[in-house]
């Protein structure tokens, strides 16, 4: 966005907020004897109100002196960023016009970090020149150079309200890099093993964002109840503390709610976070779905991250028992799965990646649908994802950053199954902070995926609903619903892509719009692409709210050409509403 | 020869026959005058006056007649019905309507000597003095011997002037006026006084009898407007003595009553309720001159006892003449005034600018003000030592302190410079703070990051400067009363503040008792120091929390802005049983479902230096259901129990956000946890659940 036009926007907004604000002044009774006009309706805490008002029921606050109301409600207005009052006193009251809040309409910088480019930095100009707007403003700028590599910033910020100015003064200080990390001891397990989670290592180029981001992997394991780092400069030398709060290891938790594509839920679950030395977490839940006496779920699954090695290491296994009942209005299955899967993770300067391979042993018996009646499989899967820092560390609030996966699964007749067939999927995102504005005002993303299973045309009627592929719903092609593409018989293969502009924190209520396109197609017959090309344009919102992101979508689905036979999907308009999910 | 002598014998003839005649005329001149005196005397008076240097008019003729006392001694009277003067500098210009002197000379002597001046009368004077242009004072001359040689007799003189104008460039004096000296002496003069166009008009009677020797009177009269600070200043009766009157041995003793008003802008209309609005003053001076005729004696003005509603006072001031030098008048100042009903002065003050500000309006009592010292002053700068003290108190408060200090002005050209020197002590002061939210302590004061560079131009002109130390009595420190303590917060400080300096000194909080909502603690101290360039202060404190089996002590140090805590805890116990203590009341092996979650968070936000002082203050004295800490925003949130089955959350929002979705701590032990079933399972199958989840550590 070009400055010029930032500026004529703003300086248009700015006067027309004035305008209306005039407009809309108003005047109210504090208490008796004290008026104030502001240009919007102030609140003020009970202690304030005592201060400006008195109160009949304390002695001692039972009268405040006119004088005194008016010094108090000053320095109150300037709390709230109203800095020029003005009063009007006849005898028997006192007219506190707050007049105009100050806006922030100039920021400059001093400094050893005066190399930032401030205009990154939305959401300073133009707000109300507050102290907590300073605070905020600090903390901001701190994070910046802490993330920029600079350990131990100072940065210092005053305000000037005549001029509605903020003056920076940054000692950024050494970009430095990490040199030691302690951890302090856990009891009952070896601390060493925290390092599993760290997306930093010693001699890596120090960003503060890079610890949130392990305190978060720390979080969602449930490995430790809290995590934090403390950070000490030596020059360029950074060392990090690593303090712990391990709590006690088992935790039960009983839930219910609601899934997107499954109708209402309960869980169960008993969870042991740090089992053994080296703090393998296990878990057993049982999950239920009800979306209909048709649409109902079951699931009984007992999982674990196995650390087997005696010295710290980010090498496991991965073993997975869960028996599964699925019933939909075209399908009813039961199906097992037996895994034990090895794998590992490892991070490095900006990115991090896992990787898992080993066999599952699955069985289906299908009460419904298509696919054989009964099957059963030795499949050999494999799954790694790569991953970069910013993607995994605004996962929830996506606006940077990359995640490719590749996966694959491949069984056999003979090995301990009726079933050959290899399935292969690889997709991947990638996120544009357009301008590196902070918060962002236009995130560019891209994401693409193709899959295919490989399978004898002779075994191809049978393969279960696992091994064929669908597109449509919110996260494929939005102009279609979900799996309707190509039919309920799904696909061979089928690979898409989508590409989506979201307006960033601009709006408020943190509201974000967005448009899109996705283009796919699907194939009847393994690594083929053979069917029509699909495509979907829309536009849709999204709202970050406290509870998670809720996004909603209309697009069309257009349909090239003439769908052949075995082809259900056709061209129509589609309303998506979704709540967790993000591009 | 013989022709010679003939001509010596001629010539000695005619000088012996001048000689003769010049002594028969001298004769007859001493033994009767009046036939060598002209009919008109006019020119004759007119010339001897000239010859004198006093230009002498007499329009309407004269009379002098001569009167022979002895052969040796004569007396001149002079009737006129006109006699006007006429001098040059400064200008006198003016005329008496009718003159009768009388003058007493002896003529045998050589020059003639002056005997006796008076009777003299001379009535309806009309003059004008002009005193000419501003002119640089003269170099003081030696003194001369003044005065009438003491041989001269007075007579009766009595002048009386219709009108007097004295004028210069700056003042003008207008008056009528009527001297007297017999049979006593008496001065009594009407007008007006007028300088820098303010007219202050004025009456002087003064009358007294005596001799050189004795002099004994009283002086009567009134001025108004003398000062513009003064309406009206009148003298009455004010009686007085002189020895040895315009001498240099000259003694003199003056007992005076002054009323004086002042101007109603100096005293405020409310603040004379039941008085007459006068001050009443007793003038007493005794001295004399010394050897080098300069004076010496005393001067006393006392302010006599007076009483408003509102005010009592007296006062006295106290000088010797020897003290007072060309600069400055050192004085002994003694004053007591009291205000004895302070909630009468709150009411006067409440729609004033300079309101008693609450707590202090609800205060009841007198406050005094008492200066006893020298102090020194002159017409352009001056300094009085003063006593201030308030005695006041009221439903748990007391406010009973002692300022000593100095007060002092400085005259300059375009203003007036005051200053304030204070030693303030807090002798017994307990102030009832307002109600505190825990969750929202008001900013009283602006934010010191915002600055107003526009405004500290005006700053600079502030023509009043202070410096004050404040400090409290050994033992009684200020104790404070709020809501968030149960006892009161005793507060001893010693500090000094000034108009042109930063605040130093100490502040500290000593040892008080704390339960709040069921839970025991003591603040066993709290210090802040404030010096000099430390943007901010340092701080040290100890807040010790009691449990059945357990001694918390929360040590904080560091700085207001960034306080650093530490916990320790007796028997001593791990860091976070120490938390948990703190928190729940039980280390964490016997917490409840999530409470560990609190304890973390807890040392998490205290570690980051999250918690301002005032949460810490909640933390440690409050039950506290959970805590919350996010380490990116550094927000730190506590929920307090403020009572069975209610909270209150202190600090901001919190998100937890974890790796694949989002978890919002709802309560204690509930959890609307959201999160992608599948994030890496293929696109088609992945969905997305929200649960509401109840759950439990152990």
């Amino acid at each position: 966005v070009p400055l010029s036009f930032r500026f004529y926007s703003l300086s248009l907004l700015g006067g027309l907020a004035l305008f209306c604000a005039q407009a809309l002044a108003e005047e109210w009774e504090l208490c008796p004897g004290v008026r104030l006009k502001a240009p919007e309706k102030l609140s003020f805490s009970r202690t304030e109100e005592v201060l400006v008002c008195g109160d009949k029921s304390l002695p001692a606050w039972r009268e405040v002196p006119r004088s005194q109301a008016v010094f108090h409600l000053k320095a109150f207005l300037q709390e709230r960023g109203y800095y020029n009052p003005t009063t009007d006193q006849t005898p028997d009251r006192v007219l506190v016009d707050a007049g105009e809040r100050t806006i922030v309409r100039a920021v400059e910088m001093t400094g050893s970090g005066a190399n930032l480019d401030l205009s990154r930095f939305r959401g300073i100009e133009g707000q109300t020149l507050t102290p907590s707007l300073l605070q905020q403003t600090e903390k901001r700028f701190v994070k910046e150079l802490q993330a920029l590599g600079h350990g131990c910033p100072a940065v210092d910020l005053e305000g000037y309200p005549a001029e509605g100015r903020i003056k920076m003064t940054i000692e950024a200080g050494p970009v430095g890099h990490i040199r030691e990390v302690l951890i302090e001891p856990v009891e009952e397990i070896n601390e060493q093993i925290l390092r599993r989670y760290h997306a930093f290592y010693p001699d890596a180029l120090f960003n503060e964002r890079w610890l949130d981001l392990t305190v978060n992997r720390i979080h969602a394991q449930g490995i430790l109840q809290n995590t934090l780092f403390e950070v000490s400069c030596d020059g360029t030398a950074i060392d990090i503390l690593e303090k712990n709060v391990a709590g006690p290891p088992r935790l039960v938790t009983i839930g219910f709610g609601v899934n997107t594509e499954k109708g209402l839920a309960a869980r169960a679950s008993w969870k042991h976070v740090r089992l053994g030395d080296g703090a393998s977490p296990v878990e057993i839940s049982l999950t239920g779905y009800f979306g209909g006496s048709k649409r109902n779920e079951q699931e009984l699954s007992a999982s674990a991250y196995w650390y087997y090695r005696d010295r710290p290491s980010r090498f496991h296994i991965k073993p997975v028992v869960s028996i599964r009942h699925a019933s939909q209005e075209s399908s009813e299955l039961v199906s097992t799965k037996i895994q034990l899967t090895p794998g590992m993770t490892w991070d490095g300067q900006n990115a991090g990646g896992s990787l898992y391979a080993g066999p599952a042993l699955i069985g289906v018996r299908t009460f419904r649908g298509p696919g054989a009646k009964q099957t059963a499989y030795l499949t050999l899967g494999a799954d790694l994802s790569v991953t970069s820092h910013a993607y995994e560390l605004y996962r929830t609030s996506p606006r940077e950053g990359y995640e490719l996966t590749l996966g694959g699964s491949f069984s056999r007749r003979g090995w301990l199954g009726e079933l050959t067939a290899q399935s292969v999927n690889l997709g991947g995102h990638y996120l544009w902070n357009l301008g590196n504005y902070d918060p962002p005002l236009f995130v560019l993303g891209v994401r693409a995926s193709f899959a295919t299973t490989l399978s004898p045309a002779s075994e191809q009627g049978n393969l279960p609903d696992t091994l064929r592929h669908y597109l449509g719903g919110a996260a494929s092609l939005r102009g279609f619903t979900v799996r309707e593409i190509p039919s309920k018989l799904g696909a061979l293969t089928a690979a898409f892509g989508s590409v989506e502009l979201r307006l960033g924190y601009l709006i408020p209520w943190n509201l974000q719009p967005f448009v899109f396109f996705d283009l796919g197609k699907t194939g009847s017959l393994p690594m083929s692409l053979d069917q029509p090309w699909l495509y979907s344009p829309g536009l849709g919102l999204r709202w970050e709210s406290p509870i998670g992101a809720f996004r909603t979508s209309i697009a069309h689905g257009f349909v090239s050409g003439s769908p052949p036979a075995g082809f259900d999907a056709r061209s129509h308009f589609q309303f998506f509403i979704s709540y967790g999910e993000e591009f | 020869l013989r022709r010679l002598k003939h001509i010596l014998v001629i010539l000695l003839g005619l000088v012996g026959a001048t000689i003769v005649t010049l002594a028969l005329v001298l004769t007859a001149f001493l033994a009767k005058p009046s036939w060598f005196l002209p009919k008109n005397p006019v020119p004759l008076a007119a010339l001897v006056a000239r010859f004198a240097g006093i230009h002498l008019k007499f329009p309407k003729g004269a009379r002098l007649d001569v009167e022979s006392l002895s052969f040796r001694d004569k007396r001149f009277v002079l009737d006129t019905a006109a006699l006007c003067y006429d001098g040059v500098a400064p200008h006198v210009s003016g005329c008496f309507g009718a003159v009768h002197a009388e003058v007493e000379v002896r003529l045998a002597a050589l020059p003639p000597r002056l005997l006796k001046v008076g009777p003299v009368t001379a009535k309806d004077g009309e003059f004008k003095v002009h005193l000419g242009g501003p002119t640089e004072e003269p170099e003081p001359k030696p003194s001369e011997p003044g005065g009438l040689p003491k041989d001269i007799a007075l007579g009766p003189i009595e002048v009386d002037f219709n009108s007097l104008q004295i004028e210069s460039p700056k003042w003008k004096l207008e008056t009528s006026a009527f001297l007297r000296t017999s049979p006593t002496y008496s001065l009594i003069a009407k007008g007006r006084f007028t300088h820098d166009e303010q007219k202050r008009p004025f009456s002087l009677d003064l009358q007294g009898k005596g001799d050189e020797k004795l002099a004994k009177g009283r002086i009567e009269g009134w001025v108004e407007n003398p000062v513009r600070e003064l309406k009206r200043v009148e003298l009455e009766a004010c009686g007085f003595e002189l020895e040895k009157l315009l001498t240099a041995e000259m003694k003199w003793k003056l007992l005076c009553p002054l009323e004086v008003t002042p101007a109603k802008k100096v005293v405020p209309a409310e603040w004379t309720e039941g008085w007459d609005g006068k001050v009443r003053l007793l003038v007493k001076t005794e001295g004399g001159t010394d050897a080098a005729k300069d004076p010496r004696g005393n001067v006393e003005v006392d302010l006599l006892p007076f009483k408003t509603a509102l005010v009592h006072g007296r006062g006295k001031v106290q000088f010797h003449l020897e003290d007072v030098t060309k600069d400055k008048l050192n004085a002994v100042v003694e004053t007591d005034v009291h205000v004895v009903d302070f909630q009468k002065a709150v009411e006067i003050m409440e729609s004033k600018p300079y309101a008693v500000p609450s707590p202090l309006n609800a205060l009841e009592g007198e406050l005094s003000l008492a200066t006893d010292g020298k102090a020194e002053i002159d017409l352009k700068s001056g300094r009085v030592p003063f006593v201030f003290e308030t005695k006041l108190g009221s439903h748990r408060q007391r406010f009973v302190t002692q300022a000593k200090g100095s007060f002092g002005f400085q005259r300059g050209k375009d203003r007036t410079d005051m200053d304030l020197d204070v030693d303030l002590t807090l002798a017994n002061v307990a102030l009832v703070l307002p109600p505190l939210e825990p969750k929202a302590l008001p900013r009283l004061f602006p934010d010191p990051r915002m600055k107003f560079p526009e405004r500290k131009v005006a700053e600079k002109k502030s023509a009043f400067h202070y410096k004050v130390r404040i400090h409290t009595a050994p033992n009684g420190p200020i104790r404070l009363v709020s809501n968030l303590a149960t006892a009161p917060v005793p507060v001893a400080l010693s500090l000094q503040l000034g108009s042109d300096v930063p605040t130093e000194g100490v502040l500290r909080i000593s040892s008080f008792p704390v339960e709040v909502l069921r839970r025991k603690a003591t603040v066993k101290y709290f210090r802040v120091e404030l010096a000099q360039g430390d943007k901010s202060p340092p701080i040290a404190g100890e807040v010790n929390v009691h449990y059945s089996e357990y001694e918390i002590a929360i040590l904080i140090n560091g700085t207001a802005e960034s306080p650093h805590v530490t916990l320790q805890s007796n028997p001593p116990l791990s860091e976070e049983d120490v938390y948990s203590v703190l928190v729940f009341g039980r280390p964490m092996s016997e917490l409840s479902p999530n409470d560990g979650d609190s304890v973390a968070n807890l040392r998490a936000a205290v570690s980051n230096r999250a918690i301002g002082l005032a949460s810490m203050y909640l933390l440690a004295t409050t039950p506290i259901e959970s805590v919350t800490y996010d380490p990116n925003s550094g927000t730190f949130n506590a929920r307090l129990r403020v009572a069975d089955g209610t909270s209150i959350n202190v600090g901001g929002g919190l998100r937890s956000v974890s790796q694949l979705g989002v978890k919002r701590r709802l309560s204690r032990s509930w959890i609307l946890n959201t999160f992608i079933d599948d994030p890496f399972g293929t696109e088609q199958k992945r969905s997305v659940s929200s649960f509401l989840e109840w759950s439990k550590r152990y």
